[in-house]
């Protein structure tokens, strides 16, 4: 009988389980499950290099481990320790305060039942973890310095931000813009997938020890199948670990595994809430290129030089979504004689909103969900050509000769939705510390949370929940 | 990206029809990446040697798929561009940043030469145009 079982290692479990341990007596034993393995990043490089390594055949390709109905929407993550921290890009904004009010002010979706107010001091918490980059001047309200120096912005970059003071800044970003905590200092490699100096923050190079903490027993290889309940609470929780099924009983569950996998393991238990896998979704990216006469884009520290927030919030949102632009430091060339550097690249990200069309199932494969996903919304839609016909306006300022919209990418690698946060159970499946509605002593952790689908990154909001959902229930 | 994947049909199409008349098998896919890349950047000081060298090393890194190599073959034969083609301009960015020309200051006049396969596991920090490079940008 454990006092915790955690599900997962990725962002969510791991910071819930540093705010947990924190709390805990000395006596507090906590089991954690990861059905994938450790995968050390220095193996990882030696990969990235070409070379052989007995730890690439150790964890089980991500696509094999769900059915995808609509492949054309493709959802990335890793399943190994550490989960997506391995293959993140790094990209930590934080949420609008709007964001967590789309129903009040806006009319759309739900709000969530947490404020950004309450969430600040755990934003905090998660960047110093994290040691975040950041500028001093943000279009959200912070009451605390970033913990490093903001990446350095190009010759465009400048531009913007003396046109839109704070609604363009350097991006916050968990890519060290100094050696940090054993963390290299990110040099604009921009394969962040892998950083090849580990500069980017992980769950192994985190620093945050509680893998090591004598209280908690890790599993690897350890597939959690399902839970069961015992008049509103879990009773045991069933996992497989090489071909046999094994039971494990806990005062507390939280599950820290994606979007797809905690809500399988919750309509697999039978859980009957109807908002339970639905809703799943991500944002919307695509490129943008801009020609530019005579002004190149040299200069930048990092893949990701700036954020913009010119198309993120407004009374546009009432029916169209919010953009968040990224400014793209690649190696992007111009094949142009003279001109090879004369252009910018921006991501534009659009919120999207929950559709109930858009879900995860259990299949005939009791270890693996399906997943549908019906496409873009018509909310979305609206903003990307809203966008379309700001953006030449937006970028006035700069010597423009030609802009270029691409096709929309397969994915923003995010994954979101299936398990809604809500007041109240008629709304959603946890409450605003991440507890189950109908079940108490379980807690539902990361994205599958979100309420609604901001343009901004989940990650450092997710990992802030975790921090709260723990220091607030313990 | 979608207008270049509908001229690539189109000259995969057009191909098929000239194959048999042009004589496919003449044309190596090393030496289909040396051609696309001295046609592209003809008015550029080649390293020739090195352009040689690259198309081993692309092989070597990138090659084995054999659709992106029957492609190659047939955008050298029909004189597709990187306007025209993502795998074109691919091999000639790549190709680029695997060169000293973005090193020394983009100099279209100076002899262009191949120092290694861009790889940022292999070199990293190597983007040039990163403020590794350019820390006059910030002063």
């Amino acid at each position: 009988m454990y006092d915790l079982v955690v599900v997962g290692t990725g962002f969510a479990s791991t910071f819930f389980l540093k705010a947990y341990l924190s709390k805990a007596p000395a006596s507090a034993k906590v089991l954690v499950l990861e059905r994938g393995h450790l995968y050390p990043h220095v193996e990882r490089v030696k990969k990235g290099r070409g070379e052989d390594t007995p730890f690439a055949k150790l964890n089980v390709n991500y696509t094999d481990t769900f059915i995808n109905n609509t492949p054309e929407k493709r959802w990335v993550f890793q399943p190994a320790f550490g989960g997506s921290s391995n293959c993140w890009s790094g990209c930590t904004p934080r949420f609008l305060p709007a964001d967590f009010q789309m129903k009040t002010l806006y009319g759309v979706a739900n709000d969530w039942p947490v404020t950004y107010q309450e969430l600040d001091p755990y934003y905090t918490e998660a960047e110093e973890l994290m040691a975040i980059s950041g500028p001093d001047d943000t279009p959200f309200p912070k009451k605390q310095p970033y913990p490093l120096p903001a990446h350095t912005f190009t010759a465009v970059d400048r531009i913007l931000q003396k046109e839109y003071g704070n609604l363009y800044i350097s991006q916050p970003t968990a890519r060290a813009s100094r050696a940090v905590n054993g963390r290299g200092q990110c040099c604009g490699s921009v394969i962040c997938r892998l950083c090849p100096v580990n500069a980017k923050f992980t769950i192994e190079n985190s620093n945050i020890p509680v893998y090591e903490d004598p209280r908690v027993e890790l599993l690897y290889g350890a597939q959690v199948l399902h839970l069961s309940f015992k008049q509103n609470s879990v009773e045991k929780l069933t996992f497989i670990k090489e071909g046999k099924e094994k039971q494990v009983t806990g005062d507390v569950i939280a599950l820290g595994a994606n979007a797809l996998f905690n809500a399988h393991i919750l309509l697999s238990s039978g859980d009957t809430n109807p908002f339970t896998g639905r809703g799943l979704g991500e944002q919307v990216g695509m490129e943008t290129t801009v020609y530019l006469k005579d002004l190149a884009t040299l200069g930048g520290s990092t893949l990701v030089n700036a954020n913009g927030y010119m198309l993120y919030d407004g009374p546009h949102r009432t029916e169209a979504a919010a953009c968040l632009i990224e400014t793209s430091n690649n190696p992007f060339i111009r094949l142009e004689k003279g001109k090879w550097r004369d252009m910018a690249k921006f991501r534009m990200i659009f919120e999207e909103l929950p559709d109930e069309q858009n879900y995860v199932a259990i299949s005939d494969d009791r270890t693996r969900p399906q997943v549908y996903h019906k496409g873009t919304s018509a909310y979305t839609l609206k903003g990307i050509e809203r966008m379309k016909k700001m953006i030449p306006q937006l970028f006035s300022c700069l010597p423009v000769e030609k802009i270029e919209f691409e096709e929309p990418f397969e994915t923003e690698s995010h994954i979101i939705g299936t398990t809604r946060m809500s007041k109240t159970a008629s709304e959603g499946v946890v409450d605003k510390h991440m507890i189950h509605h109908q079940y108490r002593n379980l807690f539902v952790l990361g994205s599958s949370s979100f309420t609604t689908y901001t343009p901004s990154n989940p990650t450092l909001t997710l990992s802030a929940l975790s921090l709260y959902a723990a220091y607030n229930s313990f | 990206m979608q207008r270049r994947k509908f001229l690539g049909l189109t000259a995969i199409g057009a191909t098929a029809i000239a194959i048999p008349a042009i004589g496919f098998g003449a044309v190596s896919t090393k030496s289909a990446i040396t051609g696309i890349i001295q046609k592209e950047l003809s008015y550029l000081n080649l390293d020739k040697q090195g352009i040689e060298q690259y198309a081993a090393d692309y092989l070597q890194y990138e090659g084995n798929v054999p659709r992106i190599e029957l492609k190659l073959k047939m955008y050298r034969l029909l004189g597709v561009n990187s306007e025209k083609s993502s795998i074109v301009s691919a091999l000639i960015e790549k190709y680029l940043l695997s060169t000293d020309f973005f090193l020394k200051n983009m100099d279209e006049s100076r002899k262009i030469n191949y120092i290694g396969y861009y790889n940022p596991y292999n070199s990293p920090c190597a983007n040039p145009f990163s403020a590794q490079f350019y820390p006059e940008a910030h002063t």
